[in-house]
């Protein structure tokens, strides 16, 4: 708490170190809404910290600092990924269709070498579930996406997604329950072996 | 692939997704659970696949390197907007553009009053402009009249041609009317 209100007061150390607890979260919650690319997901970290940073003048305390800085980050995140997504329909539209569609590139062929000790096989078949988790997700609309993502990744309950999102909690669920079917279906090879 | 039974695949959704929080619904869902095995079996795989899309979403751990470079971006974009934050909110700043604004406006319209004559144009331009509009109206509305005076000219101009001038004998046929003779009425024949 004394971090906090210090960060308040523009202590610039204070500040510094209040990045680095929570950086791991946030970059984590940035990285799973923003289609698991690691540097989008750095700038979006960044973006949700200024966020958390100026709103700290309206944390007052009546919960705990992570669940709060987790709502703010959650929202930074969706903004950036709402902002980027309208930014592609606008300028880019044949772009965006490609983004759409993931990245073109088999994520295969990304497989780093093994390190020593790693089991090469489970390293492509973690590849390939990756590749078939990121095509299944790709196969939802945006807000069937984004709602399975809240759901899934940051374990929010309904009526917190309906909150962050503006959805009734009938959409949420709706969509939810779309959602879990569509990738239940994409990804059956993976849970019938 | 084994399906769970219909009716309980609401249910069975809300089992997985962590939302079965109605205790009721919770007791005949774990009754029905025990005496259906396709149900169990459902979703066993069900928390499977969500166990291994969470797994798929486990970001790759940053390294020192890069936690530095978030937590010194951060620190200097934070530096940066405090810096720029009172000139943003003063009012001189908002103050300024907007009389600016205003003094532009108000050469722009002393200038346009100013240099107003010499915009309409050359003195008494407009004037001949007006007259010879009003000129060309005058030729189009008697545009009829002035065929019906071409046609009557020619028949003067036809006429004049065939009476000879007073004093004059019609020695020879004007041009137009060789070989050609009148009866008594006038009219000329061939």
């Amino acid at each position: 708490m004394e971090l906090i209100r210090r960060a308040r007061d523009n202590d610039p150390w204070a500040s510094d170190q209040l990045v680095r607890r929570y950086q791991k979260k946030v970059y984590g919650i940035a990285y799973q809404l923003c289609g698991f690319d690691p540097e989008e997901a750095r700038d979006t970290a960044q973006e949700a910290f200024l966020q958390v940073f100026r709103n700290l003048g309206q944390f007052e305390g009546r919960s705990r600092f992570s669940t709060w800085l987790h709502r703010i980050a959650v929202n930074a995140c969706l903004d950036a990924r709402r902002r980027r997504n309208r930014w592609f329909r606008m300028i880019l539209p044949r772009r965006t269709e490609r983004h759409d569609e993931g990245d073109p590139e088999d994520p295969i062929e990304k497989v780093p070498a093994p390190e020593d000790g790693m089991d090469p096989v489970s390293n492509v078949r973690g590849a390939e579930l990756k590749r078939d988790v990121m095509a299944a997700l790709r196969g939802l609309s945006e807000h069937q996406r984004k709602v399975f993502q809240l759901k899934v990744f940051q374990e929010m309950s309904i009526p917190e997604i309906a909150h962050a999102t503006g959805m009734a909690e009938g959409t949420v669920k709706s969509h939810l329950f779309r959602a879990t079917q569509s990738v239940r279906e994409q990804l059956s090879q993976w849970v019938d072996r | 692939m084994e399906k769970a039974c219909r009716t309980q695949n609401e249910t069975l959704m809300l089992d997985v997704l962590g939302e079965l929080n109605d205790s009721r619904m919770r007791r005949e869902w774990e009754g029905h659970l025990r005496a259906c095995d396709s149900c169990r079996r459902e979703r066993s795989r069900m928390l499977q696949l969500l166990g291994k899309v969470r797994e798929v979403g486990m970001p790759p751990e940053l390294s020192a390197a890069q936690m530095d470079a978030m937590a010194g971006a951060v620190g200097w974009r934070l530096r940066n907007e405090r810096l720029s934050r009172p000139q943003k909110t003063g009012w001189r700043l908002r103050l300024v553009p907007a009389l600016a604004t205003a003094c532009a406006l108000l050469v722009v319209v002393a200038f346009g009053y100013r240099f107003r004559d010499r915009w309409a144009g050359p003195e008494g331009g407009g004037e001949i402009a007006a007259e010879l509009q009003a000129e060309d109206l005058d030729i189009i509305k008697h545009l009829d009249l002035l065929k019906d005076m071409g046609t009557i000219e020619k028949l003067i101009h036809v006429v004049d041609i065939d009476r000879p001038p007073d004093g004059e004998a019609p020695d020879q046929p004007a041009p137009e009317t060789q070989g050609m003779h009148r009866d008594d009425n006038g009219k000329a024949y061939a």
